[in-house]
């Protein structure tokens, strides 16, 4: 079953994880206690520009032997244990670390923009840690984000990991009713990849083809869940193929071939080709899901809407949740626009660009308009 | 006579707490009818029950909201969620905007009226025996999966400020009952196994009678809706017997 919400302040003003733990929590039912979790977005104000990994250990040993390998690819400027209460309804934690880090510069053959090579990096640090087999799990590996999460009801979590500590412009959260592997604290949800969240609600038949898709690329699965090939498509899609969200999304949940013949026939093409060309990335069953990412998050039905997401915004809120009972829970302001997103279409919701944020886009043809936030 | 009204304040409450307290007013003497103040995403309301009551709901109700009931009569002024009326056998669920997936699944009888627009799914597994004939109005339209694996009963639907009266693939895998809509407002492609038709005397009968349950329950004027006698409807159902018959026969 599983619930999922996410919040976004629209001018990036922060708020507390009391908020969303307080929406979590209303989707209780939708859960079982065997895994909650938490992605804040702009939580670290203070190191915004390191690159944060929060990384569960089965062992010191696994500590480590991880740090060898952080200190070999990085200058690590913090580490600590990430701040935990300790609590007897939550049972044996992983230990639990917080690592602040710098990329050291980048050998010069590699291809791409500066954001687009340590984006590289860190996704091969992530994969290489979570697959070594040493008993060490990346949680988060965003820049000014962090992702909490475990084996516990949602409030349990959120007291757990002192979410009321941390502030946020955005937050997602994932209530977990695990069908088809177990829970364990690396496979609860939110998913984190880079800048890139995943909470999910579902279950993929189409895993084992995504799945090996994905290893063609270099991607390792190791967290024993299918929502985490799914935060690996939209990672491979649009930092490796560089396609908007948009048409990301598409390329997951395209819509089905009588419904392409009828279309105009510019976008018949395109979703031919689409539906061609991403075969593999086609994701099938039961999904609703909720992706963060710097400048925004995006909620994303299946393809023949098997699972519920309602979608409203307020004055400066925009929500995407399960239930419209979660968002009026959270909503501080009058709701407007509810919408109930139709199967496979994306709801995208970005920070409005503040005034210093607004430089002119130069066009193809040189000439120069107002310009918007990427 | 003086109605007896039971106010309950549903705020904060879970939805075990909230049924009980239901519960035990239904059965204390004489009540006639129960407010929920400050609804707020609880599950199952007035599920299973078999007394005739006016059940007013205040707040956005949670999932399966008249599950299994036989007699009440509800009345929502909000939204709601998944699965309304999910195995409903009688009474009325009477929404005052949009439901969510679900709504009426396999529902067995009596009536729920959705003033807006349904969700996917709406009617699935519905089902009908001899007298006890299911009934679903709604005003505006559904989305994909109208009336999937239907199996009886009747799904009405006005088109109002709608293009398009249903999504796609309505009547998937339907061997029984009948959906009706507008003519000008049936969606351009319907699945195998299913037929549409103008609607027969008999028929337009049953859409008017809607039309009357729908602005009753609403508490709006039969006006309001589109008129049988202006209005060209069709009726959709399945192509034969058994439709299906040879779908996993080789």
């Amino acid at each position: 079953m599983c619930g999922i919400i996410g919040i976004i302040n629209l001018d990036r003003r922060r708020f507390s994880g009391e908020l969303i733990a307080k929406g979590l929590s209303h989707l209780k039912d939708r859960g079982n206690g065997l895994g909650s979790g938490y992605a804040g977005y702009g939580i670290y104000p203070d190191n915004p520009d390191d690159w944060c990994f929060h990384i569960f250990f089965t062992s010191e040993d696994a500590r480590l032997k991880t740090e060898q390998r952080l200190d070999a690819a990085f200058k690590v400027t913090k580490k600590e244990p990430l701040p935990v209460k300790p609590m007897t309804s939550v049972k044996r934690p992983p230990l639990i670390w917080r690592y602040f880090l710098k990329i050291p510069a980048i050998r010069p053959t590699s291809t791409g923009s500066a954001e687009e090579r340590e984006k590289k990096y860190i996704f091969a640090l992530v994969m290489e840690i979570n697959s070594s087999g040493e008993g060490a799990f990346v949680a988060s590996s965003g820049k000014n984000m962090g992702i909490f999460k475990g084996v516990g009801f949602p409030d349990e979590m959120a007291e757990f990991y002192r979410l009321d500590e941390y502030r946020a412009t955005a937050w997602t959260a994932h209530n977990r009713f695990p069908t088809n592997t177990p829970g364990w604290w690396g496979g609860a949800h939110p998913f984190g990849l880079a800048e890139l969240s995943l909470v999910h609600n579902g279950e993929i038949s189409s895993f084992g083809i995504n799945k090996r898709y994905l290893e063609s690329f270099g991607y390792h699965l190791a967290l024993q869940t299918d929502s985490e090939a799914i935060l690996y498509l939209f990672d491979f899609l649009t930092r490796i193929h560089r396609l908007p969200l948009e048409i990301a999304a598409v390329a997951l949940t395209p819509p089905h071939w009588e419904i392409i013949d009828c279309l105009p026939p510019d976008e018949k093409k395109l979703y031919t080709a689409l539906r061609m060309i991403y075969a593999s990335c086609l994701i099938n069953g039961p999904s609703a899901l909720v992706l963060g990412f710097d400048s925004g998050m995006m909620g994303l039905n299946d393809r023949i809407k098997l699972r519920p997401l309602v979608a409203a915004e307020s004055k400066s809120f925009a929500y995407i949740s399960s239930e419209e009972s979660g968002i009026v829970a959270v909503a501080r302001e009058k709701l407007k626009k509810i919408r109930h997103p139709a199967a496979g279409e994306p709801v995208i919701f970005k920070y409005r660009p503040t005034k210093n944020q607004i430089k002119p886009v130069t066009n193809r043809d040189g000439s120069k308009t107002g310009g918007h936030q990427s | 006579m003086k109605i007896k009204n039971t106010l309950i304040n549903a705020r904060g409450a879970d939805y075990k707490t909230l049924n009980e307290k239901i519960r035990a007013a239904v059965t204390a003497n004489g009540t006639a009818r129960i407010t929920l103040d400050g609804v707020n995403g609880q599950r199952f309301i007035a599920a299973g029950l078999e007394r005739h009551v006016a059940i007013v709901v205040n707040g956005v109700p949670g999932n399966d909201i008249g599950a299994f009931m036989n007699g009440p009569e509800i009345f929502i002024r909000a939204n709601a969620q998944d699965a309304v009326g999910n195995t409903m056998s009688g009474g009325l669920l009477a929404v005052a905007g949009h439901v969510s997936d679900a709504a009426g699944y396999s529902m067995r009888g009596g009536l729920i009226v959705i003033r807006d627009t349904a969700g996917y799914r709406t009617g699935i597994h519905m089902k009908e025996y001899r007298s006890s004939v299911p009934t679903i109005i709604i005003g505006r339209a559904a989305r994909d999966f109208l009336g999937e694996y239907m199996a009886g009963g009747r799904i009405i639907i006005f088109g109002i400020g709608s293009k398009i009266a249903c999504g796609n693939y309505p009547g998937t895998g339907m061997h029984g009952g009948a959906i009706y809509m507008p003519s000008d407002k049936l969606p351009s492609r319907l699945p195998d196994g299913i037929t549409s038709a103008n609607v027969t005397t008999a028929d337009t009968a049953v859409i008017e009678s809607a039309a009357q349950d729908f602005a009753r329950a609403l508490g709006i004027t039969r006006k309001e809706l589109p008129s049988t006698k202006k209005t060209s409807f069709s009726v959709i159902r399945a192509a034969s017997n058994r439709p299906y018959g040879s779908l996993y026969a080789y």
